[in-house]
């Protein structure tokens, strides 16, 4: 058996703190067929990990991260985030970079009366002299990270693959893998939580799937969200590609790059307050508008303007309407439409609509909802003034 | 003194440029930077570039269109990992919590305390130096070599028999981590 002593550098950089976390690393050898399993705990906050040495088949390394239920979420990711990242309490999706951000950033908004609950892998990565290198990168229109997009909007795939053994070399074993797997898996949010259910379900695989059997980049230009659900536009979860070879034996698959992408739902909005073909003998008050899943960088607000409903109108902003959020997870809010007296000056067709600026649409804003109305103060007397008084 | 003037000009002029180069050599904001964008309410929220709505927020009938326009795709249940966590640890209990160890770093078990290695996990997972230090009255680790864990060496039958005496849990640990210890090859064809 051949023996590498090459001694794996796993650049753990834990930016973490909280003692309530614990951690560990399982290095899983692949030798003669069989596995060698290694866990090291992690202690401290940053710094290198010294990796047994790689012998045999290779190694696959797993980052597995447990956090105390009882422990209040948000007081971890006030503590710990900061403003070195956006905190993102929906990190149990494992959106998080490893690597730079460290593993306490998985939090765990389940249910605290699940105790049993298992420590979570975070990160697997398999090495090896013949294990293939790939890198999985996605990329949406927004630039934010991690990944996200919303459900309407494609999202980009490239995966670049790197040191594939070609099977027609003489020196590479038989067990040498000669090809790389991708395949796409879901996981769906609480619509309301926006986070994945804490006992795993809502979690599957797509049938899509692709073998590259050649070193190179491979990209996907153009790809929609396929989360399984009712109304596709409410879609929310996240979407993974992930890369793996098969390796040791029986042949199993082991993960050599990966990447995810988070999918929130396309705002709607109602407008409260003008019932249809309303008609008021004054300018209209009490209008508000109820907006739900807002993306999570976005600018919402009504507009006015005279004639019925149009597509790019010229109007006027309602600026008591104008609400903005720059965050990680979408946003509901309800908006008052107030000071309309301002805009209507003649009686008349008017209408109001709602609309929202997102990464999306070349940051121009997409209309999410009108309503039209008249305004008529000419007070019209139709009737007449009798008296009856006995004779 | 002209040419102190003059040293002076120079001075000035190439503090000046260093200047100037700092301040275009930054990456300047412009208002679409993320960092402005901060949430709050007012009309000054809106970006300067805003025009007129281009388009209608997308309906679902829209958006089925535009994702069955490429070959229809399934969502299927989650496949199991052959690494697993689970399929890959001995679980340990003891007092309403359990540790993960590597499969196969369970050198021995004694009988008695045989109820205490479980195929399940149930209760509190705390974390293996936790759990030893909970539980050093009947677990104790045996360090093992590099040969030893990959099976080329057996371990002493010596050192084994000296714990069995003992009535211990016995892990085998490399740097006091928990490994795995494959039997050795020979013994395996032999069996």
């Amino acid at each position: 058996m051949k023996v590498y002593p090459v001694s794996f550098l796993l650049a753990a950089a834990l930016s973490c703190s909280s003692a309530h976390a614990v951690d560990f690393i399982r290095q899983i050898q692949l030798i003669r067929g069989q596995t060698v399993v290694y866990d090291t705990p992690i202690s401290w906050k940053t710094g290198d990990l010294r990796s047994q040495p790689l012998k045999g088949d290779g190694a696959i390394f797993q980052l597995y991260a447990y956090d105390d239920p009882a422990l209040s979420p948000f007081t971890l990711a006030d503590a710990n985030l900061g403003q070195a990242v956006h905190a993102n309490v929906s990190l149990d999706s494992h959106l998080v970079d490893v690597d730079a951000l460290g593993i306490h950033l998985d939090i765990f908004l389940g249910d605290p009366a699940d105790r049993s609950s298992l420590p979570k892998l975070l990160a697997e990565k398999a090495v090896g002299t013949y294990i293939p290198e790939a890198q999985v990168v996605i990329t949406s229109e927004d630039t934010y990270y991690p990944p996200r997009t919303r459900a309407d909007q494609p999202y980009q795939v490239s995966i670049h693959i790197n040191k594939l053994p070609d099977p027609a070399s003489a020196d590479i074993p038989p067990s040498a893998p000669t090809k790389v797997l991708v395949s796409r898996r879901y996981k769906l949010y609480h619509p309301t939580l926006h986070i994945p259910a804490p006992n795993g379900s809502g979690q599957g695989v797509y049938s899509q799937g692709l073998e590259l059997k050649m070193n190179g980049s491979f990209s996907i230009p153009s790809l929609y969200q396929q989360l399984p659900g009712e109304q596709p536009t409410k879609s929310i979860g996240e979407e993974t590609f992930s890369a793996s070879v098969k390796v040791g034996n029986p042949s199993a698959e082991a993960n050599i790059g990966a990447a995810t992408i988070q999918v929130w739902p396309v705002a709607t909005a109602t407008i409260d307050g003008i019932p249809d073909n309303a008609k008021f003998l004054n300018v209209p008050e009490n209008i508000s508008a109820h907006l739900t899943d807002l993306y999570p960088d976005h600018v919402t607000y009504a507009r006015i303007y005279k004639g019925v409903a149009r597509l790019g109108a010229d109007g006027n902003t309602i600026a008591s309407s104008v609400v903005q959020h720059n965050t990680y997870a979408p946003q509901d809010a309800v908006i008052p439409v107030t000071g309309l007296e301002e805009f209507i000056d003649t009686d008349g067709i008017y209408t109001v609509e709602v609309v929202t600026v997102t990464p999306f649409n070349h940051r121009q804003p997409e209309r999410l909802a009108y309503a039209t109305f008249e305004v008529d103060r000419t007070l019209e007397v139709r009737g007449s003034l009798t008296s009856s008084i006995d004779p | 003194m002209g040419k102190n003037h003059r040293n002076a000009m120079k001075l000035a002029s190439h503090l000046l440029f260093l200047l100037a180069l700092i301040f275009l050599g930054f990456p300047r904001k412009t208002s679409a930077a993320p960092e402005t964008r901060v949430g709050g309410t007012g009309l000054d929220r809106i970006p300067h570039q805003t025009g007129n709505p281009t388009a209608d927020a997308m309906s679902d009938e829209e958006l089925l269109k535009k994702r069955n326009a490429s070959t229809p795709i399934k969502a299927l249940p989650p496949k199991p990992s052959a690494y697993g966590l689970l399929e890959l640890s001995s679980i340990l209990e003891s007092n309403g919590t359990y540790a993960l160890l590597p499969k196969g770093s369970i050198l021995l078990c004694p009988d008695a305390l045989r109820v205490k290695w479980v195929a399940q996990p149930t209760g509190k997972w705390i974390s293996w130096t936790d759990f030893l230090t909970a539980n050093r009255n009947w677990v104790q680790c045996h360090e093992v070599s590099a040969e030893e864990i990959t099976g080329e060496k057996a371990i002493p039958a010596a050192v084994l028999e000296k714990y069995r005496k003992a009535n211990l849990v016995i892990i085998a640990t490399q740097r006091g981590n928990p490994v795995t210890v494959l039997p050795p090859p020979s013994a395996a064809v032999k069996r």
